[in-house]
């Protein structure tokens, strides 16, 4: 027998209005987790391993330099590089190659700037206000590595020893962050007391560490990647 | 071609049904995500206690244990150094500034989500394993002894 419905809904449309109205939520939802995701690796995982890489490597004081009340990060030994590496590689889930582990977020290995500024020079621009001067203690006053691949190089003559160095205790000592890809090594340049408008600018009053880290991260998928980067410095206080 | 008296409601609850279960598995995941989020967080806020204090000390190991359970994410294992642990005071990890691996100082907690999540694979005979959250991290101690 028929009978007409009140509806008006013709067989399928029901099921074709639900699935419409149901599909659009299910899509929205799965875009949120995908973000979410990202969004996790990114603001917690990466940028946390790159803030406690930087501390760790600021943890490396020459000794002598404590002792005198005046720390330095130990440039004298690969102390700082090393904590950096280990640190990092240890909260990234990567191998001592700096290649991802099995289970690590990240799609290739990092690639690193890293630079160790200390503010003392040996022979490099300074003036007398540079409460470090020349470093008794043996300690350079940048050095500046590059991580690509897990090849460590020392890119020290590069863009941040050229410029030289002034006073710490007027915070002049402005070094401006970008990532730029084909040049990485000139993410972290020095600037002196000015205050570029692109990018990131730090002041460092203190001697320090900073890191940017370029990181490609498994999408939700696990097949494509998103490339993000993140950066940190860390400052000895106290002195 | 005539439409049979109840076709249309049948079609309804079959749509529905499918729906909201696909529904149900999307939020159902998110809110393991969530506590993944937090976990995250907890274990962070840990690892940097240790940090300072060279061992996950007994009250902060029950501290954490509770917010676990509050969370409905029962801690299953907690790997690192515990004031709690065999060895006493042998346990802590100090700040070394001769050598960043005697530095060292890493957490690592094992926690199952309370309720589960649902497996949409168990209603067609596969085998539900148990969801476990594993987190965990490694800095550097900076805890020097006092005497």
């Amino acid at each position: 027998m028929y009978r007409p419905i009140s509806t008006g809904l013709k067989k399928g449309q029901v099921t074709i209005y639900f699935i419409l109205l149901f599909t659009i939520p299910v899509i929205v939802f799965a875009a949120i987790l995908a973000m979410s995701q990202l969004g996790i690796f990114a603001d917690i995982k990466l940028q946390e391993s790159v803030a406690e890489a930087v501390r760790a490597a600021a943890l490396q004081i020459n000794l002598g330099s404590m002792a005198n009340g005046t720390p330095e990060v130990d440039t004298t030994t690969n102390n700082c590089l090393h904590a950096f590496t280990s640190i990092l590689a240890k909260n990234l889930g990567l191998d001592s190659n700096f290649n991802p582990l099995p289970g690590s977020g990240l799609a290739s290995s990092p690639e690193v700037i890293l630079v160790i500024y200390n503010g003392s020079s040996d022979g490099l621009n300074q003036n007398s206000d540079n409460i470090y001067g020349n470093s008794p203690f043996g300690d350079s006053a940048v050095k500046e590595y590059m991580i690509i691949n897990g090849n460590i190089e020392d890119i020290t003559n590069g863009n941040i020893n050229n410029n030289g160095f002034s006073s710490l205790i007027y915070g002049d000592n402005n070094f401006n962050i970008t990532f730029n890809r084909d040049n990485p090594e000139e993410s972290i340049e020095y600037v002196g007391d000015s205050y570029p408008s692109s990018g990131i600018n730090i002041n460092m009053k203190r001697p320090g560490v900073i890191a940017v880290v370029y990181a490609q991260v498994r999408d939700i998928t696990g097949s494509g990647y998103i490339g993000i980067t993140r950066y940190a410095a860390s400052q000895i206080v106290g002195s | 071609m005539k439409i049979r008296s109840g076709q249309v409601t049948i079609e309804l609850i079959i749509a529905i049904s499918l729906m909201a279960f696909l529904i149900f598995s999307v939020c159902d995941n998110f809110i393991i995500f969530m506590k993944y989020l937090e976990v995250q967080h907890y274990k962070f806020y840990y690892l940097q206690r240790m940090r300072v204090e060279g061992w996950l000390s007994d009250s902060d190991e029950h501290s954490m244990i509770n917010q676990f359970n509050a969370i409905g994410c029962p801690i299953v294992s907690i790997g690192g150094p515990e004031q709690s642990g065999d060895d006493g005071d042998s346990n802590r990890v100090l700040y070394d500034p001769s050598s960043v691996d005697n530095s060292e100082i890493s957490l690592n907690i094992v926690c199952m989500p309370n309720p589960q999540p649902f497996s949409p694979l168990s209603l067609i005979g596969g085998t539900q394993g148990n969801t476990i959250i594993n987190v965990g991290g490694t800095m550097l101690s900076e805890y020097v002894p006092t005497n």
